[in-house]
């Protein structure tokens, strides 16, 4: 998700000015800006349930069904109830979903030497995914709030935000550099091994330091820093990938960037619907439709789908893991279109009030 | 549907086939009709695997289940694909318990078992083949088979498994 335009500009120096929200104050910070992931992971670190193997377990299947798996499918959701979207995205909208099918294909007739690729440009283009979803929604509040950002400012922003990315990149051990530098070559490179090791720590130091900077220069050289959310919505990226990772509950993470997914897209969704011209239903009505539909459309795809392929004589394993990877780089590419600002009807979304 | 929904699917469909190609609208539909068709017989398929809905299964539940029937080749591969595609999220390999198998201290089983532990895989083999040859119990082949299932010598391993249960099937059918 990216957005590059500004409303109107507010000349107030401020260093927290405060967010035009979407909805509400609490209905924004906790489901967008990701703070009620901070709260469950509070709540379940104190009550013992982290580890995977809790009974918590039991139930994750159906709220990663229902908060990540449907996120995957609201975007091509989006994609196809979007007015005008065949004619404005010909290869998105018609080419791309018959690609997806074709290198699905390729990638279960031959796992283990170009589904596994399949797989690890998945789990590298992931955590790449969640930074740039961070500082769309960061540069959409502090927009929407009235604030602008010059092109290094904007720049730096986006830095902030890729940091939890190149954590990633450098900490992953299936994908990442670990997949473009396999084990065996870093094993024979002692020094280099140690220097990515030592560099990961450094980065993650740096996703948690460096919005500390950005904050006190963006007030000292504009006069006015993010909106609080914002930054929540940046310093909660950081605590997905590195704490969440540490303490092996990054299953929360999908669920609650599926969540903060889910509502930004439903709220787009339901602001276009409803200034159609011949609209009757209510935002609810179009707000629960939008849900279930992606939430129908993530069921069938997700874990139905393989079923078939294992039908079809492959392994569940590959099914449903390369399944899974080809709807998330299919989600990846279709994201990086739906949000473009300038050119679309998001900019009225993001700047009307 | 209500009526804003019935008008408005044939507006979409209307703009739908103004905007492509008849030959994109001919491959749209057949892949619509693959993919629609291959989602019933999907859910069909993960009621016969599991006799459940698909949210319950993921591979290495079916990899448990089918050990659990005695498909132990298959059950093998499910379990090397997944752990060879995503290794950090998956079981790369089957969880059998093989605390049950008879060993004196010292013995060749005791040092298959201890070799096993230690992922010592090549002594757990050579010191189970002895002990095998001794004392053919059941479980000191799925013992083997574990070992040389980490050795990369599936179809090996699931002889090995196959046997213990035939050794156990009689017993079985004795028990009343």
């Amino acid at each position: 998700m990216s957005s590059v335009a500004a409303a109107a500009p507010d000349s107030s120096h401020q260093f927290l000015p405060p967010a035009r929200v979407f909805v509400n104050r609490p209905f924004d910070y906790l489901a967008i800006g990701g703070g009620l992931s901070l709260l469950v992971i509070v709540a379940l670190a104190l009550t013992g349930q982290l580890a995977a193997a809790t009974p918590a377990a039991t139930w994750i299947p159906f709220l990663v069904l229902a908060s990540n798996s449907a996120h995957f499918a609201a975007s091509s959701v989006r994609l196809y109830t979007k007015p005008g979207a065949f004619r404005q995205w010909p290869f998105l909208s018609m080419g791309l979903p018959l690609a997806t099918l074709a290198v699905l294909g390729v990638g279960l007739l031959w796992p283990e030497r170009i589904g596994w690729h399949l797989q690890a440009l998945y789990l590298t283009w992931s955590p790449f995914h969640y930074a740039a979803q961070a500082f769309g929604l960061a540069c959409m509040y502090h927009y929407r709030s009235g604030g602008t950002l010059g092109d290094i400012d904007r720049r730096l922003v986006f830095g902030t935000c890729m940091l939890p990315f190149v954590f990633a990149f450098l900490d992953a051990r299936d994908s990442g550099l670990a997949w473009l530098l396999p084990a065996q070559v870093l094993a024979g490179q002692p020094l280099l091994e140690q220097a990515v090791r030592t560099s990961s720590v450094w980065v993650a130091l740096l996703v948690f330091v460096t919005p500390l900077l950005l904050a006190a220069r963006l007030y000292t050289k504009t006069g006015r820093g993010l909106p609080a959310i914002s930054w929540l919505i940046i310093v909660t990226n950081g605590i997905w990938w590195i704490v969440f990772r540490f303490v092996d509950a990054f299953v929360w993470a999908t669920v609650f960037h599926g969540l903060q997914y889910l509502a930004i897209v439903t709220i787009f969704h339901v602001k276009e619907q409803t200034a159609q011209p011949d609209n009757r239903r209510s935002p609810v009505a179009h707000a629960v439709a939008f849900y279930a539909m992606s939430l129908g459309l993530g069921y069938l795809l997700f874990y139905v789908w393989p079923f078939a392929y294992r039908l079809a004589g492959f392994g569940l394993a590959e099914s449903m893991l390369l399944c899974a990877a080809v709807i998330s780089i299919h989600h990846f590419i279709v994201d990086r279109y739906i949000w473009r600002l300038r050119t679309d009807s998001n900019y009225r979304v993001v700047t009307e009030r | 549907m209500s009526v804003e929904g019935t008008r408005r699917l044939p507006r979409t469909l209307g703009a739908w086939r103004r905007d492509t190609s008849p030959i994109y609208q001919a491959l749209f539909l057949a892949a619509l009709l693959v993919l629609g068709s291959s989602f019933v017989a999907g859910f069909v398929e993960s009621l016969r695997l599991f006799g459940l809905p698909p949210i319950h299964g993921d591979a290495t539940i079916l990899g448990r289940t089918l050990l659990e029937r005695g498909e132990y080749a298959t059950a093998l591969d499910e379990f090397r694909l997944a752990g060879l595609i995503d290794p950090e999220n998956y079981d790369a390999r089957p969880q059998l318990d093989f605390s049950t198998a008879r060993s004196a201290p010292g013995s060749a089983a005791q040092r298959g078992r201890t070799s096993l532990a230690a992922g010592r895989w090549v002594e757990a083999e050579r010191a189970l083949r002895e002990a095998l040859a001794s004392d053919p119990q059941p479980e000191l082949h799925d013992l083997l088979g574990f070992a040389l299932y980490e050795l990369g010598k599936r179809e090996e391993a699931a002889q090995q498994f196959e046997r213990a249960r035939a050794l156990r099937a009689p017993h079985a059918e004795r028990t009343p």
